[in-house]
């Protein structure tokens, strides 16, 4: 019978036990510092269009479009960012914050009815897409990256505005009303043409103006 | 933080790893003092020691490893060498016979039919009539003080082995500096196993043994394919000492292909596979820490990364690229990583008290940094290569 250094288990333990804890705190502080940030990045984007469209109203002479576009770019940016990083909230991490993602989608409504208005006074040279997406839908991901492509052959000509029919958020049911909304996924194009089911690419850009 | 068993599984890993890591680093504070230390050398005490080489197609290495024997700094009177030829078919038979014919007090040459290297050592035990007994693989050399300085460490009550500073000593290709810093942290790793006495091998390049240990445990297990670690595992098992010098230079033929090296760590890994399940009895409190913690911390181990392989496939490779924003940066410090982070300083901190052992040695300061990062992926392919050839039964050979 060997002898064993009781007092070395017992340290070695209370050691791990103290580091693991810690790293455990630290890690959960940072989660929700997070949350916290995206948050945050989101209100700003918000503020962002809510001042642009405010002055929208004051004052909707084609004179402005420069400053409105600069705006809509800084915004459409922002939202881009903040997608990926909800996406990746939800899939990397499990975490699904409801409240967050309707903040999202307002965000996303209000940058469409924001571009539709400039484009409107102002005429700019690209095409905007409303895509319909669901959490259970098998061709939703690769319809993703099919519109990512079709995007950057336009040179970024298109513009996305994402929403997930599965949420549970009353702006997107109220948009699922408007536009008829039943199969995903569905791209709306210029109010125009309406792609159901998965489209490639090529499909999506022959519908986008020149 | 959500609960799902990849989360689950990662955190039971750390937590595991984080405890060996706690483990050992605890054992090394409070032995720091013995790290150094060496035990006092006997002037009069010059024991008859017998080298035995066994020997298979070793015709480029041989005349160097025996010379290396006959220039150390022992006397000559009290020394003989038994080279075992196993059935080369190359010239080894000849150039030992040769060096036999030079000096013939001391070399004693034997041949037999092909029967592998255990077999070979057992002939060489048979024959040798020294009081202590040194094995020394044909592809390896000992630097002249070796002997001197692993002899006294036999003065210890208990002590039936006695293991060398075992390096690499062809250092050209990318894969031999790896090894070569490997083997230098094999030697460091194997001296704090020493201060809790659970070094469970006793290398094949270069082991001394006091003779009298054979006649009681027997000798070498000659259907063991990994002969050297059987060794020091029956020898634990009868509860006696293993010592590890760290400065009996002792330089061995490390592969120099990566075939070849897969081919050597499969034999290892598969051998040590069947040698931990040969002496399974040994995990038990009975047994001290080697029972406790060394061989579970083994086969947890190999359990470890068939879990890291299952977190990996679990957590889908996410193929979006991602920008570099602040809170994708807080997003990807999970509590796991964190934990990942402080482990990982833990073992730069344990590199960096190895490096501070071997201070004579010169420092492949960019291979070490290989090592930190790259060597647990090999060792993973060469574990899962050994257990997939072990699952399908494939024939085993030395």
């Amino acid at each position: 019978m060997r002898k064993i250094n009781v007092p070395l288990y017992v340290a070695a333990f209370l050691i791990t036990t103290a580091i693991f804890a810690a790293g455990i705190y630290v890690g959960l502080v940072i989660e929700q510092e997070a949350a916290k940030s995206i948050y945050a990045s989101l209100e700003k984007s918000t503020q962002r269009i809510a001042n642009a469209q405010l002055m929208f109203l004051l004052e909707d002479s084609p004179s402005f479009c420069g400053v409105y576009e600069e705006d809509l770019e800084k915004v459409f940016e922002e939202a881009d960012i903040l997608g990926k990083e909800l996406e990746y909230l939800e899939k990397q991490k499990q975490v699904y914050d409801p409240d967050l993602k309707n903040k999202y989608f307002a965000l996303e409504l209000r940058n469409y009815l924001m571009a539709k208005k400039v484009k409107d006074v102002c005429g700019g040279n690209f095409s905007l897409a409303l895509y319909f997406y669901s959490s259970n839908c098998t061709e939703c991901e690769r319809q993703g990256e099919e519109l990512t492509s079709a995007r950057d052959i336009t040179g970024w000509r298109l513009k996305v505005f994402s929403f997930d029919g599965s949420s549970k958020s009353s702006i997107v049911d109220a948009l699922k009303k408007e536009y008829n909304i039943s199969a995903y996924p569905t791209i709306i194009i210029d109010e125009k043409h309406v792609l159901t089911g998965f489209k490639k690419a090529e499909e999506i850009v022959e519908k986008v103006g020149r | 933080m959500e609960f799902n068993i990849k989360v689950v599984v990662e955190l039971t890993i750390l937590y595991l790893a984080l405890f060996i890591m706690v483990f050992f680093m605890l054992v090394l504070v409070q032995n720091r003092h013995r790290i150094s230390k060496r035990p006092r050398p006997d002037k009069k005490w010059k024991p008859k020691i017998s080298v035995i080489v066994p020997a298979y197609n070793e015709e480029e290495n041989i005349e160097k490893c025996v010379l290396s024997v006959i220039n150390a700094e022992y006397p000559k009177n009290k020394m003989e060498i038994i080279i075992v030829d196993d059935g080369s078919t190359d010239k080894t038979y000849e150039i030992a016979k040769r060096l036999e014919r030079e000096y013939p007090k001391i070399i004693k040459v034997y041949r037999k039919k092909n029967s592998g290297k255990a077999d070979s050592l057992n002939l060489g035990i048979e024959k040798a009539s020294g009081e202590i007994i040194a094995t020394l693989d044909a592809d390896s050399y000992i630097t002249p003080k070796a002997i001197e300085k692993m002899l006294p460490y036999f003065k210890e009550k208990g002590v039936m082995a006695v293991t060398a500073a075992v390096k690499a000593s062809n250092r050209e290709g990318f894969l031999e500096r790896l090894q070569a810093v490997e083997y230098i942290y094999t030697l460091f790793s194997r001296k704090v196993m020493e201060f809790i006495d659970a070094i469970y091998v006793t290398p094949g390049p270069f082991s001394m043994f006091k003779a009298e240990l054979f006649k009681e445990i027997g000798g070498f297990d000659r259907n063991n394919i990994l002969e050297d670690q059987e060794m020091a595992m029956r020898i634990q098992s009868y509860n006696y000492k293993i010592r590890s010098s760290l400065d009996a230079d002792v330089y061995t033929e490390v592969p120099k292909t990566f075939g070849s090296l897969l081919k050597q760590r499969i034999r290892w890994h598969r051998g040590g596979l069947r040698n931990s399940y040969k002496y399974l009895h040994l995990i038990s409190p009975e047994y001290g820490d080697l029972g406790l913690i060394v061989l579970p911390v083994g086969f947890l181990s190999v359990l470890a990364i068939f879990a890291v392989l299952f977190v990996f496939i679990y957590t889908r490779v996410y193929s979006m690229p991602i920008p570099l924003t602040q809170n994708f940066l807080l997003l990807m410090l999970t509590p796991a990583i964190i934990i990942g982070v402080m482990l990982l300083l833990l073992n730069l901190l344990w590199i960096y008290f190895g490096l501070k052992v071997f201070k004579n040695e010169k420092i492949d300061l960019p291979m070490v940094l290989v090592y930190i990062f790259s060597y647990a992926y090999l060792i993973s392919i060469f574990w899962i290569s050994a257990i997939i050839k072990e699952l399908k039964f494939e024939k085993l050979r030395w």
